[in-house]
Parts: C-alpha cells; structure tokens; sequence
C-alpha cells in the first residue's frame, strides 16, 4: 500500500515538464473556434455560385501549466481517496489492528475536504481569470493536498493479517 | 536527474511499479486502476487527445464541485466509531 502511494506521488512530479507542445487543439485545454465564412461569386456564365470557407483558430494559448495542474490534483486526489476508501470498507479489521489509524484517518478527513473545496474555489477563479499568481495559488493548495496525502499513506498498514 | 525521470522507459518502470503494487490491495484496485490508465494515455501517441483533455476537465471539474457544494464523499467524511462488543463477564 506504501509503495503504491509513493509511486502515485512520485508519478504525480513528472508530469511537470512532459505535456509541451502535446495538447491537441480543440481540447479543454487547448480551445479553438471554426469560423465558417460564406461568400457568394458570379462566374462568367453569370451563374451566382456561394461557396463557404471555414477557419480554426485558437481562441487561447494552449494552457499547459493549468493542464498539469489538473493533472496533478486528479493523481493526488484519487490517491488520497484510495486511503480513505480503503480504511472505510476495511474498517472492521482496521479497527481490530488498532483504533488509531481511524482516529489518525479521522483528523485528516477535514482538513483534505477543506483544501479541496480551497483547491475549487481557487481553481474557478482561474478559469475566469487566468494568471501565474492564480496557478501558483493552485499549486500551492496542491502541495498541502500531497501532504496529507502522504501522511495518510503512512498511516495504513501495507499488509494485514486477519486473527 | 529530472531528464531521466522523463524517460518514457523510466516512466514504464514506474508503471509497471505501480501495477505491481496494485496487486496486492484488490480492494483498492479499480480506483488506482484509473490512476494507471490515465498516467498510460497522457504518454500514449506523444499527444494529449482533446477528449483527453476533456474528460481530465469534466472530472475534476465533478470532483472539486461535490466538496464545494457539500457532498462529500462518505469516504471523505469523519463517522462514528465501530461499535467492540462488550465481553460477557
């Protein structure tokens, strides 16, 4: 279980410097707009023929830093909420080993649903107004987020022996 | 160092790590599962696909909106204690 989260954590820092030039326009992250064109021409014949041209362009950069930034909090999240999961449906047994890793667990819960709401909100005030300070807003909450993630971690057993 | 963390042979090992890991926690499995899947499509065709970079923002988008309105996860919520049967004495 232990080195199943510090692989997920480990995974969760190469991300930063892998995704350039990689997203495909017209993602999420990378939108662009069709602009279609329509233009009428009289030929010699004196026919009027209408023709249409349509145009891709991007309406923003391609955003990679808010990219990795989401890509970063999904790893960390999911990793997070294997924890807990797992000590919830497991509790029985959990609880036989000792009763403080629920009660550890328990001390954790909070502040991780507090730094997600924190991540959400800061996160829709990026999208609104993209700027550095905003993702460095972001990557901050994040890196509290890996804390916990990494202090829950440690807190399960990596093998469990029932009686 | 950094450069040959980005290694897509370093990152197959890391993979192959983590599924490795996976395997001895079935119950954690399914939800890591998706951890590994989308670590493989981010390296896969050297492209991230829009509908990659459209689910990955539909998902956190539902994942930060449960906390923020309220609806945490059970997971994520602090309950009550399991009740230890009381020994006959």
């Amino acid at each position: 279980m232990k080195a199943l989260y510090a692989l997920a954590l480990a995974a969760s820092f190469l991300f930063t410097g892998c995704v350039k030039d990689r997203l495909q326009p017209g993602g999420a992250y990378a939108p662009t707009v069709v602009t279609t064109s329509t233009y009428t021409v009289t030929n010699t014949d004196g026919m009027v023929v209408t023709n249409s041209l349509s145009v891709t362009n991007a309406t923003a950069l391609p955003d990679y830093p808010f990219f990795i930034v989401d890509s970063t909090f999904k790893v960390t999240y999911t990793a997070l909420d294997a924890v807990f999961t797992f000590e919830r449906e497991n509790r029985a047994l959990l609880w036989q080993l000792s009763p403080s890793i629920k009660h550890s667990l328990d001390a954790i819960r909070p502040q991780a649903n507090d730094i997600v709401k924190d991540f959400g909100i800061a996160r829709a005030s990026y999208k609104a107004n993209p700027t550095p300070a905003g993702l460095n807003t972001m990557n901050t909450i994040i890196a509290k987020l890996k804390q916990l993630q990494a202090s829950a971690a440690a807190l399960v057993p990596t093998t469990i022996n029932a009686k | 160092m950094i450069a040959a963390l980005l290694n897509p042979a370093t990152l197959e090992l890391i993979v192959a790590g983590i599924q490795a890991a996976i395997t001895a926690t079935p119950k954690v499995y399914a939800v890591a599962a998706a951890a590994v899947e989308w670590i493989q499509s981010l390296f896969a065709a050297g492209v991230i696909t829009s509908e990659t970079q459209d689910k990955l923002l539909a998902w956190v988008d539902n994942a930060v909106h449960a906390h923020v309105i309220g609806e945490t996860p059970p997971a994520w919520t602090v309950e009550p204690d399991p009740v230890t049967p009381t020994p006959n004495q």
